[in-house]
């Protein structure tokens, strides 16, 4: 019997046609909602993301504060740490997953192009929704506390803001993890890239002369969380007091921070034995 | 069909398969033996896709797995209970090997209850033993009905029940048409279900063919002669009586065991020296038999 004409025998008659990185993407997003995916690390930054932009708004509304943008920052800062919080997960459930799930995933998505692809964009796609969903709650909450107040409406642009920084703050855990294949390796290099890195080019900087040293605090100001905090940061959108170019910086740089090692991985996912 | 093409895999220096070739067609049970550290379970990885080979060629239904359209209905892969992530439910386990071949979800409960499993749909897989393990992984290989199954020692840890559910599960299969490469140190187990055998040890096919041609080869090959059992009214009259005409005999639970003669011969032999005949049976090569015999004429070669 012809290979084709086997596999469209049998109980299974409603196999939809080829796998495609979109169907598989779909599945990892199903697993990491599912017990024992990323619902742990999920809820833990939902939970820590939305609880300080709930802090931050709450003592505002009680100090009666005076900066209407001081809610705006609220929602972004409630959203970066929620992101934050989700890229140290994803380090933890990458890492973990180099414990069979990598090997099981190829046995059934066999082209490892396909299946990095999906795995990239479900950890990013689930970062997102999930940012996004605290960066909502934080919006809703500002202006049901501000109603009327023009400035406040600010922080609905923290929304698309999350939904896109919190893909790639994801991207970037990802990404490191994917590089050395273990969550202790993972997460060393993650507090390598993100701690060490920028204290590391400052205190060069204070020993270099004066007039290169500005240079090494660029580098620091281009580490990954500098630009986490610049790309949420809603309340420095383009209005009188701001350019708004520190938003595309930040998001820039964060894009970069997660493609960087992502297709640095790609060969070493490629190549490698699947344990 | 399983075609595997002059696979060689090299790690640093060491040589673990060295120009491995054969095929497992369409519509049979293939035996995959050989000893712990032969190279079965590499081949097996690299049939998969899991590990690349540093030379050679596999194909799978007519081209390499990783190009297959839809992968799980090409071949279905159960290499190890213990890959199996130990944070997922089973039933999420099974869920996702659907949702990856949009599949219908829904037989992942069909699949759960053929393997005994729906008490524990949601249970992590860490908590189970290693026979559940087995079957959720034996499960999730024929969850979308395959067209090829790799199953690496599938038979350990199952119970008796178990087994024979396997049995009959893997019989059905290849009699639908489906290849299937097994690999197994249970040689009863395998010998009972196996339509042609492979043998492999240091990397290299020591035998290949039909169960028939193997243990006949083998027998062949090392100059095994027939062994006959018989049971007769008194042994050490029959064993004197066989011994006087040159034959190898020896005393062996309630009768005796006599090598290299046919049994209508070692009959006429026992009744003209006035000893009762009670049981006969020729001694059939058993797939652990030749198994041994090829490994230990191996050995000695290197």
């Amino acid at each position: 019997m012809h290979t084709a004409q086997k596999e469209a025998r049998g109980s299974i008659g409603d196999v939809r046609g080829r796998q495609t990185a979109l169907m598989v993407t779909r599945a990892e997003m199903r697993r990491h909602l599912r017990r024992g995916g990323m619902r742990g690390g999920i809820i833990t930054a939902a939970s820590l993301g939305g609880g300080l932009g709930l802090l931050m708004l709450l003592i505002d509304n009680a100090m009666d504060g005076e900066s209407m943008l001081f809610p705006v920052i609220a929602v972004g800062s409630g959203a970066a740490l929620a992101a934050f919080v989700l890229a140290v997960a994803t380090v933890f459930r990458v890492g973990r997953d180099e414990q069979g799930q990598i090997a099981l995933a190829l046995t059934l998505v066999p082209d490892r192009r396909r299946l990095y692809l999906a795995r990239a964009a479900g950890f990013s796609l689930v970062g997102a929704a999930t940012c996004a969903a605290v960066a909502v709650v934080l919006c809703a909450t500002a202006l049901l506390l501000h109603a009327g107040e023009p400035e406040v409406r600010w922080s609905l642009l923290a929304i698309p803001l999350a939904l896109c920084g919190g893909s790639l703050a994801v991207l970037f855990g990802f990404g490191l993890t994917s590089l050395v294949r273990r969550s202790s390796a993972g997460i060393l290099l993650f507090i390598g890239v993100v701690v060490v890195l920028p204290l590391g080019f400052f205190a060069v900087g204070f020993s270099l002369p004066e007039s290169i040293a500005p240079a090494a605090e660029l580098l620091a100001m281009n580490t990954p969380l500098p630009h986490l905090a610049e790309a949420f940061d809603a309340s420095s959108m383009p209005n009188p007091e701001s350019s708004g170019t520190d938003i595309l910086a930040g998001m820039t740089g964060l894009l970069a921070w997660g493609l960087l090692p992502t297709l640095a991985a790609w060969p070493i996912f490629n190549r490698g034995e699947a344990r | 069909m399983f075609i595997i093409d002059s696979l060689t895999k090299t790690y640093g220096g060491s040589t673990v398969l060295d120009d491995v070739s054969f095929c497992a067609p369409d519509g049979a049970i293939t035996g995959f033996v050989g000893p712990n550290g032969a190279g079965k379970t590499t081949t097996m990885r690299i049939i998969t896709g899991l590990t690349h080979a540093t030379a050679g060629h596999v194909e799978v239904g007519g081209e390499p797995f990783p190009a297959a359209q839809r992968p799980a209905r090409r071949l279905g892969v159960f290499l190890s209970a213990e890959g199996i992530p130990p944070s997922m439910t089973a039933h999420a386990y099974l869920d996702y090997a659907c949702r990856t071949q949009g599949m219908p979800t829904s037989r992942v409960a069909q699949v759960l209850a053929d393997v005994d499993l729906s008490w524990a749909a949601h249970h992590r897989v860490t908590s189970f033993s290693l026979g559940m393990r087995q079957r959720l992984g034996i499960g999730a290989a024929t969850l979308t009905e395959p067209s090829h199954l790799i199953l690496d020692e599938p038979a350990n840890g199952l119970d008796p029940d178990g087994i024979r559910w396997f049995r009959d599960f893997v019989r059905a299969s290849a009699d639908s048409g489906v290849s299937i490469l097994l690999s197994s140190h249970h040689m009863r187990e395998l010998g009972a279900v196996a339509d042609q055998v492979v043998m492999i040890d240091g990397g290299r096919i020591l035998a290949h063919g039909s169960l028939q041609e193997f243990l006949a080869a083998a027998q062949a090959q090392h100059g095994e002669q027939q062994v006959v059992y018989l049971e007769v009214s008194d042994p050490d009259t029959a064993r004197h009586a066989l011994l006087a005409q040159g034959i190898t005999v020896e005393r062996q639970h309630h009768g005796l065991m006599a090598h290299g003669v046919p049994p209508e011969r070692l009959a006429a032999l026992v009744v003209e020296s006035g000893v009762g005949l009670t049981h006969l049976a020729a001694q059939a090569q058993s797939l652990e038999d030749t198994y041994f015999t090829l490994l230990g004429a191996s050995n000695g070669r290197n």
